[in-house]
């Protein structure tokens, strides 16, 4: 037997990964010179050998505390994530933008609700909204989690412009639907001009985007999905998103036409429904299993 | 009846001795194994499960860093190098064990 059978034979119950297999190559390496050493000192070969490898017998011992390390690091991570990933300044820039958002929809509220007109709340809401959702979204992406790396920051620059974008877009379109006198096909069109390209963008950047999850997190997902028998089944999961799909077109359809009919201040509460109704979907979905 | 060696008392300070021969310079886990027998004159065989547990240990901790030497021929060796934090476990540990013989010999020396 060579030393690289034998020691492979030692850690045949162990699981192998990188730090194991890392340490196997090590302690190869140090019994083969233990052994030239034992040699050199004149003890035959058949002794040398058995004096090396007879100390080697206990070692299973860290082999196993490697593979449970292993194991324990990743349910540390996971669960009890003993390191904070937020910075102070981190924590503070969160808080600022949440602030800026909410101040910002209490403003385009109040403004929408003070003068009755729509054209107010969301003529608020293009500094008030966008500034703070563009802020907490490159925070987002820039921030390393637990689960996964930060993006690079240049990169989530582009996220950030593709979404200020989009959402400059959508604003300028509900304005054009409230005031232009043509209504839709006029408000349609100014979606080419900014949603449009801002869409793009974002879908290029979706397309081109690296794996950001930390290698465990991967192998964990890879785990859930073995056993994970809720969504595993593709049909269950189509089911699933067939069931939600049309609460929340139902819901939309609900909220503009009672919205248009009652006005819209009564008929946006509605959407509190379908968040419900999505809660309830999961539970039936869970309980079904 | 010639003295012994207390393997015990040795195995308690497996990452000082540890730190001690890496603080000389670099060293794979065979030359700190080598060095430990020719220091005690072949007399102490530290199991070589206790050193990997102290290098995994100490490695674990930041008091020592480990690196792949660039060896081709044959295994490659992981060589260790012990860090500024080793350094000053290694000096405190010293300080540590002074300390102890001193208490250690004046209670020996009462039972007497």
């Amino acid at each position: 037997m060579n030393t690289g059978e034998y020691i492979d034979k030692l850690f045949s119950d162990y699981e192998d990964n990188k730090t194991l297999s890392d340490f196997k190559e090590e302690l190869e390496s140090n019994l083969k010179d233990r052994i030239s050493y034992l040699q050199s000192k004149g003890t035959s070969e058949q002794d040398a050998w058995e004096k090396a490898t007879a100390e080697l017998t206990d070692i299973s011992e860290i082999a196993q505390q490697l593979s449970l390390k292993k194991q324990k690091e990743v349910f540390a991570d996971m669960y009890l994530k003993t390191r904070n990933y937020i910075s102070t300044k981190r924590a503070v820039l969160y808080i600022l933008f949440g602030g800026f958002l909410a101040l910002g929809i209490i403003l385009s509220v109040l403004s929408y609700l003070s003068t009755d007109n729509p054209m107010a709340g969301l003529g608020a809401l293009i500094p008030f909204m966008i500034i703070p959702v563009c802020g907490l979204i490159f925070m987002g992406l820039t921030q390393e989690t637990a689960g996964r790396y930060p993006f690079p920051w240049k990169r989530a620059v582009f996220y950030v412009i593709s979404i200020a974008v989009i959402l400059f877009g959508l604003i300028v379109f509900s304005m054009m639907f409230f005031t232009s006198e043509a209504g839709l096909p006029e408000a349609i069109a100014t979606l080419i001009p900014f949603a449009l390209p801002g869409l793009m963008l974002l879908v290029f950047l979706g397309l081109t985007e690296k794996e950001h999850r930390k290698p465990w997190a991967i192998k964990q997902e890879i785990e859930i999905m073995k056993h994970g028998e809720l969504y595993n089944n593709p049909q269950k999961s189509m089911k699933r998103g067939l069931l939600s799909g049309a609460l929340w077109l139902f819901t939309t359809a609900l909220v503009v036409t009672l919205g248009m009919i009652f006005g819209f201040r009564y008929s946006l509460p509605l959407f509190l429904f379908a968040v419900a109704g999505e809660v309830l979907i999961e539970f039936f979905m869970i309980s079904k299993k | 009846m010639d003295p012994k060696l207390s393997s015990d008392l040795l195995r308690g300070h497996t990452d000082t001795i540890v730190l001690g021969i890496l603080w000389r310079g670099d060293k794979y886990g065979f030359e700190i194994y080598k060095t430990i027998l020719e220091k005690t004159d072949e007399e102490y065989e530290l199991k070589e499960t206790t050193l990997y547990s102290s290098y995994k240990r100490l490695e674990k901790e930041g008091y020592i860093t480990a690196y792949w030497g660039d060896e081709t021929l044959g295994g490659r060796r992981k060589y260790y190098h012990i860090t500024e934090k080793g350094k000053k476990l290694y000096m405190q540990n010293k300080k540590d064990w002074a300390f102890t013989q001193k208490i250690l010999n004046s209670l020996l020396e009462e039972s007497k």
